[in-house]
């Protein structure tokens, strides 16, 4: 028999406050990459992405598309319930939709799980050590997918 | 707005990540049921390990399925009413689509490596289809459509 899902019993007051909170929290994220990009000069597209969330039902979140140089890179939202955090984004290189990198959101802030070029190896990029996601740490992240793109 | 080509590839990678939780949760399941046997109900320890096996063909015919969807869906906005009604192949598909939009000849080329291991897994035929990794398949199937018009009715 399948377990119930612990946030199945919210209230339909509850799910749209928790929409809307995730919603904010999302657009916050993707204002601050566009910042960023373009203080480093990159050139961004924000897109519209429908999430199909078992909770929350069907619903339109923000999502970016960063060019810098031979690298596309998509910063799309995933879910907003996750085991051990607050929300999902991940960072993907395009047009092969290859996993780079995911930024969690937990203890009130949006972490980089992130496998940085020398470090050692993990099985998973949700176990990658992770850090605060700031302007210099996606400068670095792009900055490596830039040298990757190149390479291929 | 998110435009067709974005929408479809989206789909195509939610698949890659639904394999990857089933593999997560079937190989817990393995380490569990050493444990505590009664968690498999009726079901012995071979149809698990199979299931184990099976689960990546199990995937690249989804994989492929959401691409091969996504592609008749652009292929029958470009046709009139009366040529919507005649079947085509997938293979006839990728060469048609891919000629026109695909730039290079390798990834229409990788694109078959993947239909023909879809074949092999669906049809236990295609003796020459080599299997191909999800992440492969997935990259493969995502930079073909990419190339496609952004849009279509």
């Amino acid at each position: 028999m399948a377990t119930a899902f612990k946030y199945d019993n919210l209230t339909h007051e509850q799910k749209a406050a928790c929409l809307a909170e995730w919603l904010e929290r999302l657009n916050g994220l993707v204002s601050s990459v566009e910042t960023w990009a373009k203080e480093y000069g990159w050139a961004t597209r924000r897109i519209e992405k429908t999430m199909k969330d078992s909770v929350l039902g069907e619903y339109k979140a923000p999502a970016l598309r960063i060019q810098e140089d031979l690298a596309q890179i998509l910063l799309e939202p995933i879910a907003r319930f996750t085991p051990g955090s607050e929300g999902v984004v991940d960072l993907y290189l395009m047009p092969a939709y290859d996993d780079v990198a995911s930024i969690y959101f937990s203890d009130g802030s949006w972490n980089l799980h992130y496998m940085f070029a020398g470090t050692k190896s993990v099985a998973t990029l949700k176990v990658a050590n992770p850090q605060k996601f700031t302007k210099e740490a996606l400068h670095q992240v792009v900055g490596e997918m830039v040298t990757n793109a190149a390479q291929n | 707005m998110q435009r067709k080509t974005d929408e479809w590839i989206s789909r195509i990678k939610e698949v890659e990540r639904e394999y990857k939780i089933a593999r997560i949760a079937l190989d817990r399941l393995i380490v569990d049921a050493d444990h505590d046997s009664s968690i498999t109900q009726d079901l012995r320890s071979r149809d698990i390990r199979k299931a184990v096996e099976r689960l990546e063909g199990t995937y690249i015919i989804r994989l492929f399925a959401e691409f091969e969807t996504g592609l008749r869906s652009y292929w029958l906005s470009t046709k009139k009413k009366k040529q919507k009604q005649t079947a085509t192949h997938a293979k006839l598909l990728v060469d048609r689509i891919g000629g026109k939009h695909v730039k290079e000849n390798d990834l229409i080329s990788s694109v078959h490596v993947v239909r023909k291991y879809r074949n092999a897994l669906i049809h236990e035929r295609e003796i020459d289809a080599v299997p191909v990794p999800i992440p492969t398949a997935r990259a493969h199937l995502c930079k073909f459509f990419a190339q496609l018009p952004h849009d279509w009715a």
